[in-house]
This record gives structure tokens, sequence and C-alpha cells, in this order.
């Protein structure tokens, strides 16, 4: 049945019959196809927490990242050297906790795991995160202020480069925070109605 | 034990699996990229499946997501993951008999189409009304006429 709204010229009626013939066999080819298996559906329905510790992952290299070069700017700054390791230490329990998180998303367990460990596995990394999340806020707040009070020892365009530092800083920390956040809740709200059968 | 969403999720995949790995397959040069379209595609529509307002059919808003998938992926051409392979015994990239011989033919010709026209040639295969692939692709009815018009025309010539 054809029901596009424009006429088709004669002289490509024959063409079109074969083109629609061709399609025709290969529908017929795959829909005998059982094509899709437990393992392929199981992946795609885990592919929300896939996608979380593809993000961790990623929060794990720029946290590697950031430690190594905290201690150059810590040098080029002139901060004090508690400053310099107290912020280092900051640093690597934030690494050592979003590896640990990475890890309990490892996609090789998803295969061997039903769906309701999985998930039972999310919401703890969720809860996870969230803790984190606020522990992370309060030492943020208190690493400001000491950050502040170690800025104004610098010379002017060094408090520049520090403000536009802090301010991109911040602002890529809260746009990885809410992008997580979105994840967990779209994961959440699956497992949710999953629990809820 | 399933949940709500995902039986209604395998019900979708096993009505229009044929749809969605015809399109796979006409974006596609192996049997390889053709389970991983596959697997992208699946994976878009499980994840906006919660969010199926319902506006179009549910038929026309796969084939969107399908495409979208396809003709994204062939701009990018990404590096794909760990991929759980298709169930499937027929090798429509070398057939081995007279249906999978037809659908060679066919992926031959529509695979010399640019990925806009592709879209268009599957949809109106499909037998998709106009005004329903030109909301697809973004254009208005009467383009699509035209450039369909215009796809026959290259297609003879091939």
């Amino acid at each position: 049945m054809d029901t596009n709204n424009i006429t088709t010229p004669p002289k490509y009626e024959s063409e079109i019959e074969e083109l629609r013939r061709q399609y025709a066999s290969l529908k017929e080819v795959t829909e005998k196809e059982r094509l899709v298996n437990e393992a392929l559906l199981k992946k795609v329905v885990s592919s929300h927490l896939t996608d979380i510790r593809s993000t961790l992952r990623n929060m794990c290299i720029i946290g590697i990242v950031g430690t190594i070069l905290w201690v150059l700017i810590c040098r080029w700054f002139n901060f004090s050297l508690t400053f310099l390791i107290a912020t280092e230490l900051i640093l690597i329990a934030d690494l050592l906790n979003d590896m640990r998180m990475t890890h309990n998303l490892n996609p090789k367990d998803f295969a061997d795991r039903s769906l309701l460990e999985i998930s039972q596995n999310t919401l703890r990394a969720a809860r996870q995160f969230k803790y984190s999340f606020v522990t992370g806020i309060i030492l943020t707040i208190l690493w400001m202020i000491w950050f502040i009070f170690e800025i104004q020892l610098t010379d002017i365009s060094l408090k520049l480069g520090g403000i536009i530092g802090g301010i991109t800083g911040f602002g890529v920390a809260i746009y990885i925070f809410r992008k997580i956040s979105r994840q967990f809740a779209d994961a959440d709200a699956e497992i949710r109605e999953y629990l809820s059968e | 034990m399933q949940s709500k969403l995902e039986k209604e999720f395998e019900e979708l995949v096993n009505t229009h699996k044929a749809s969605i790995y015809s399109v796979c397959y006409m974006y596609s040069t192996d049997a390889d990229e053709v389970s991983d379209l596959f697997q992208d595609c699946l994976v878009n529509i499980w994840q906006g499946l919660p969010g199926f307002n319902g506006k179009s059919s549910i038929s026309t808003w796969i084939y969107r997501i399908c495409l979208n998938t396809c003709i994204s992926a062939s701009r990018k051409k990404k590096k794909a993951g760990q991929r759980v392979p298709l169930e499937v015994t027929a090798n429509l990239m070398e057939p081995t008999n007279q249906n999978e011989q037809q659908a060679k033919i066919l992926h031959d010709r529509i695979q010399k189409l640019g990925p806009l026209d592709r879209a268009i040639v599957l949809m109106w295969l499909e037998n998709m009304p106009y005004d329903e692939i030109g909301l697809i692709v973004g254009i208005s009815p009467k383009n699509v006429g035209v450039r369909l018009y215009r796809i026959k025309e290259r297609l003879k010539n091939m």
C-alpha cells in the first residue's frame, strides 16, 4: 500500500517495484532472525550504569592529573607546604573514592549477576555518591577559605589567575555533579520500577 | 524477574527488530558494524522509552531514533566498546540465497546515496507518508517528493 501523496511517473514504475521487492526480501530475511538475545538485553538495560562508570572513570583521570598538577600550582603560587599537603590528601581521598565506585560498577559483573543485584549495587553507588558529594562540599568550603587566605599573600596577577582558576574549577565540578546526578536519577527511576515488581 | 518497562521494551524490540536491523544494515559496510549500530539503537530506544510521549506512532519514533543513531555514527565512526553479538544466522553481507542476494543488491545501491537520501528512501520503502518523512528529516512534504524523485532517478542510473 502506497500512502505517499505524489504520483510516481510511469517510467519509474518498474524501478520502484524492484526496490520494493528487494526491500521485502530484506524484511523477510530479518523477520526470521532472532537477533535479540538475553545477554544483549541485559547489556542494553544496564547501559545507564556503563555511562555512570565511564563518567566516574573520567573523574578518576581528572583526579590523577589534578593531584600531580597541584604540586606545580603550589610551587608557582608559593603556597604553604601545609596547604599543599592538605589539598593533596583531599584530592587523593576523592580519587580513591571515585576509583572504588568505578570498581563497584564493573560491566564484567553485569554478565554474571542478575539485574536485581546490579540494581542494588547501583543504589549503593548512588548513595555513596551523595554522601561523598556532601562531604566534598563541606571540605571545598573549608578549602576555599584557606585558599583565599593563601592567595592574599601572592601578587595581583597571581590573585587574578587564582580567582579565574577557582571559578572555572567550581563550574566544572558543578557540571560533573549535575551530569552524574542525572545519570543516577535515570538509573534510580528504572531500579525503583524494577524493584516494585 | 522483569520490570514492566523491560517487558515493554523487549516486546517493542521484537516487534520492530526487522525495521531496526534494516536501517542499521543500510548504514553499515560489514556485519560487525551492523551489530554495533543495532546495539546503539537499542540503547537509545531503551534510554528514550520513558520519555516517549505518544505524539507520533511508536514505529515512527523508533525509526527516528534508529536513523539519528546511524547517521550520527556514520559521521563520527566512533570506536565501539565491548559488544554483545546478535543472534543472526543469515549473512547479508555475503549472501547465499536469493532473498539475501536481493537484500544485498538493495544495500549496494542505497549505500551509494548520502546519509539523508538513504534515510528518505528507507522511510519511503517503509510506506511512511511524505509528511511523516518530512517531520523526521526536517524538510517539507513537497521537498520529500522532489528529493525522492531525484533519488529514484539516481538509483535507476546506477
